[in-house]
């Protein structure tokens, strides 16, 4: 299950502790072999938003295309499950970034 | 450190690289009349949509190979197609199409339940001999004839009109083939193109490697036969 989001009006604190537990969740889940269909939804959608990225700059860092992505995160279709754990690490990684930034 | 020359870079497309893939592409289809010469809004559109695959030099970024695989709407079959290559007698084009394949494959849904529910298509035209070979190797049968009537002919076969009719055989991609391309990225693809030994990375989305597109490949062959 996706945690909450965080607001417009979180602190920076508030912020990174979202990002850290959003972080930590994408790591987990990239060390598995498979990511089922519920939970790599919800931290790509997450890490899609703590990113603060437009759907179509996280689709071009992600290199995917913007119509494959959008398809990913409204549950049209979803990558194989053994692909699943690489764009979670990726994820994982881009949120750590991000974090440290904060 | 320093990229040798002989080294290869498979990927998908980026759009920001779609000029570059359109300009390779009009260079080749202008010589060839077997190749439908697409306009740049279709390159870029096939970039940006993800279907564009191209092979770059390592140490020039200069492409030397580009494929697509595209649908007409998100539930048609996909067709495989502008298969060009400009350095021959290395396997970039096989292994260029079996790349195609297998990305388009595991990041989209075309099997369920071991049957294909959107299949992969190649429409060759009757006189062109040269990919038949390539495509049965690879898995693809011929599966029908597209016959495209001297007034029914789309604009981009203008300068073939003058024959008459204009006949395409249709070759799809089958399951054994789906079954040899898991078996061929598992236990003969070794990084390198043969017979050069010409390095021949492959790059995925997110920090997926190549194992990880094998193992997919393995899982989904592995269901065809439970």
């Amino acid at each position: 299950m996706s945690e909450p989001l965080p607001d417009t009006s979180m602190t920076n604190l508030e912020r990174k502790i979202h990002l850290q537990a959003a972080q930590k969740k994408a790591a987990d889940a990239a060390k598995a072999e498979e990511i089922k269909d519920s939970d790599f939804r919800a931290i790509l959608r997450d890490g899609h938003k703590l990113l603060e990225m437009s759907e179509k700059q996280f689709a071009d860092e992600l290199r995917v295309s913007h119509p494959r992505l959008n398809r990913w995160l409204h549950g049209k279709d979803l990558p194989h499950p053994v692909m699943r754990p690489g764009i979670a690490e990726w994820i994982a990684h881009k949120l750590s970034a991000s974090a440290r930034n904060k | 450190m320093t990229a040798v020359p002989n080294s290869f870079v498979f990927a998908q497309v980026p759009s920001t690289a779609a000029e570059d893939a359109f300009e390779f592409h009009r260079n080749f289809a202008s010589k060839d009349s077997h190749i439908h010469p697409r306009i740049e809004s279709e390159i870029v559109e096939f970039a940006r949509s993800g279907h564009l695959f191209g092979v770059r030099r390592k140490n020039t970024n200069d492409f030397v190979g580009l494929c697509y695989v595209v649908q007409d709407s998100a539930e048609s079959n996909w067709q495989l197609g502008g298969v060009t290559v400009t350095v021959q007698k290395q396997g970039i084009g096989e292994l260029l199409v079996r790349f195609a394949l297998a990305h388009t494959i595991v990041y989209g849904v075309l099997l369920q339940e071991g049957e294909w529910v959107q299949k992969i298509f190649a429409s060759v035209r009757t006189d062109n001999h040269a990919p038949r070979r390539l495509l049965t190797s690879l898995g693809f049968e011929h599966s029908g004839t597209d016959v495209y009537s001297y007034e029914d002919a789309p604009a981009w076969m203008e300068r073939n009109r003058k024959r008459g009719n204009i006949v395409f055989d249709v070759f799809t991609f089958t399951l054994d083939g789906l079954r040899h391309l898991a078996t061929w990225f598992s236990e003969r693809f070794d990084g390198t193109l043969h017979p050069s030994g010409a390095e021949a990375q492959i790059d995925l989305v997110g920090h997926n490697r190549i194992e990880h597109l094998t193992k997919a490949l393995r899982h989904l062959a592995g269901e065809l036969d439970s």
